[in-house]
């Protein structure tokens, strides 16, 4: 589980509920598709009764790369991945990991959802393996 | 796959590349996008036959300008101004790498509208501009930034994922991704506009800097500078202006991806897509082509699109790149210009370069690089991408042309 600190959110795209930080993701409440990031019509059935649903707390890593060149803002070495949530979603996400870490780690592993802070405000998120992360 | 021609083949409506021009590709600090443009357009114009005067309308692809250069909006008139040519419809056209090949499709909807009979085409792009770390972040910003392009996303690395995701598949090494590197060093070190121009070994490419595992160096397109031009002509136009091997466009789909249907994953996957659409369109089938220019952004995305062209089976693509199929003497060359890996990737320029590339190729004007199996090429085949969004590229552009 992840949670949320107390911090203040300082991104759109992350939401917090029963003090546990989530991505901002939609369900249509006529197919019950659930889409990751928000649209204004469903993609499945065109449906237009979409609501805000907390997700991706946990997911399943899909593939990872470790990149050794870094955009502006981020620094080398880089692990960019791809990952499946439980609830359907996949992402593009940032691993909390080293190399090292890398060398355990194969695609199918369970993942969870950790905020990345910066000057005591939460400004973006990562994902982290799941095993031996406490409470 | 059977194909049967769509309706529409009207002579008034078939449109011919009556010219093309480029602006050699590589690192030009001291140019300005308009003097690279400058350079194809007038080029293009020598090739074709005819003067500024008689552009009736152009389309102008260039992708990050805005964020390289600062000059937003009005590229087109900006750069056409300085070349002397106004007063005619100016329609500037952003689709990320698939820049070039979208103006394309335009100028060539124009023409078979009947709003049109002599069209410009031009893609240009201005990477090196002192500042790479400028560069790189506009090239991330092609992917949805609220989700992954100001999020630390790199494309390299979405080419690397989906290599090692094939490999797993398929059994591919990655000495066979390797190869495809390799074999577009040596088209390009033909190829006097090509940004790299230096036959590599495998021995080279996998040797050399780790950009994102298992992709290093010499497996990834570079960022550069460059133009490529053509001009489109009504047929009609073209047969007035004497045009002498007219290589005409037979078809042209643009399309968005198609989310959770992943190349390598799906054959339904949007590339499949926007080929089968075209086959149809042009009445003419996989098999009939002799020659393809496809987007190896990543020397590891040249292999599946090739089997989601349906040129060869799914899975069985470096099979036949070893066997020395997709080489310049083999059946099916591939990417003789040197490709994106080679040729250089100036992102707003490649589509239309691509385009430039079959037209020799077709016309047997390539030079040193002419495809040499034995057969006379008569249809070709260019695949440009661009972007990401979700899960898949956000462009696809197939375009297909015979003599």
């Amino acid at each position: 589980m992840t949670e949320y600190k107390g911090l203040p959110v300082a991104d759109d795209q992350l939401t917090v509920k029963e003090d546990r930080l989530y991505l901002k993701g939609y369900r249509c409440r006529d197919c019950g598709h659930v889409m990751f990031p928000a649209a204004e019509l469903c993609p499945n059935c065109s449906g237009e009764r979409l609501e805000e649903m907390p997700i991706g707390q946990e997911g399943e890593l899909t593939e990872y790369t470790i990149s050794y060149t870094a955009p502006e803002g981020f620094e080398a070495p880089l692990v960019q991945a791809f990952v499946r949530l439980k609830e359907g979603p996949e992402v593009f996400a940032l691993l909390d990991a080293t190399e090292e870490d890398m060398k355990e780690t194969e695609a199918g592993v369970s993942l969870r959802l950790m905020p990345v802070i910066r000057e005591d405000r939460i400004v973006g998120w990562r994902f982290g393996r799941k095993t031996g992360m406490t409470p | 796959m059977e194909i049967r021609q769509e309706d529409g083949d009207d002579a008034m409506n078939r449109v011919v590349v009556a010219g093309t021009g480029f602006h050699p590709f590589g690192k030009f600090p001291e140019k300005s996008l308009k003097r690279l443009s400058a350079a194809a357009v007038k080029e293009a114009l020598r090739e074709a036959g005819i003067g500024l005067r008689q552009i009736e309308a152009a389309f102008v692809g260039n992708a990050f300008a805005g964020l390289t250069t600062g000059q937003e909006s009005v590229r087109g008139q900006v750069i056409l101004r300085s070349i002397g040519l106004d007063g005619i419809p100016v329609v500037n056209v952003e689709n990320a790498c698939a820049s070039g090949s979208t103006a394309l499709h335009q100028a060539w909807v124009s023409i078979l509208a009947g709003l049109h009979e002599t069209v410009l085409v031009l893609g240009a792009e201005k990477l090196f501009v002192g500042n790479t770390a400028r560069s790189i972040r506009a090239i991330s910003s092609a992917a949805d930034v609220e989700t992954m392009g100001s999020r630390g996303l790199q494309f390299t690395a979405i080419y690397a994922m989906g290599a090692k995701q094939y490999m797993k598949k398929y059994g591919a090494t990655i000495e066979d991704i390797a190869l495809v590197a390799v074999k577009n060093s040596r088209n390009g070190s033909l190829n006097p506009i090509a940004q790299f121009r230096k036959p590599l070994t495998v021995e080279q490419v996998l040797s050399s800097r780790m950009i994102s595992e298992p992709l290093t160096l010499y497996m990834c397109s570079s960022i550069a500078d460059g133009a490529a031009a053509v001009i489109l002509m009504s047929e009609r136009k073209a047969r007035q202006a004497g045009v002498r091997t007219p290589v005409y466009i037979r078809g042209c789909q643009i399309m968005s991806g198609i989310y959770q249907r992943r190349e390598g994953d799906d054959p339904r996957n949007a590339v499949a897509v926007a080929a089968e659409r075209t086959y149809r369109q042009a009445g003419i089938g996989p098999g009939e082509l002799d020659v393809v220019e496809v987007h190896d952004a990543a020397a590891s995305s040249e292999i599946p699109h090739l089997e989601s062209l349906g040129l060869v089976p799914p899975g069985t693509g470096y099979e036949h790149l070893k066997r020395g199929r997709f080489h310049l003497d083999g059946d099916l060359p591939v990417n003789p210009s040197g490709g994106l890996l080679s040729r250089g990737h100036p992102v707003g320029a490649t589509g239309v370069a691509q385009v430039c590339e079959i037209v020799l190729q077709l016309r047997q004007e390539a030079g040193e690089r002419n495809i040499r199996n034995g057969k006379k090429p008569r249809s070709g085949l260019c695949l440009n991408t661009g972007g990401r969004v979700g899960d898949d590229r956000a462009a696809i552009v197939t375009t297909i042309l015979s003599l």
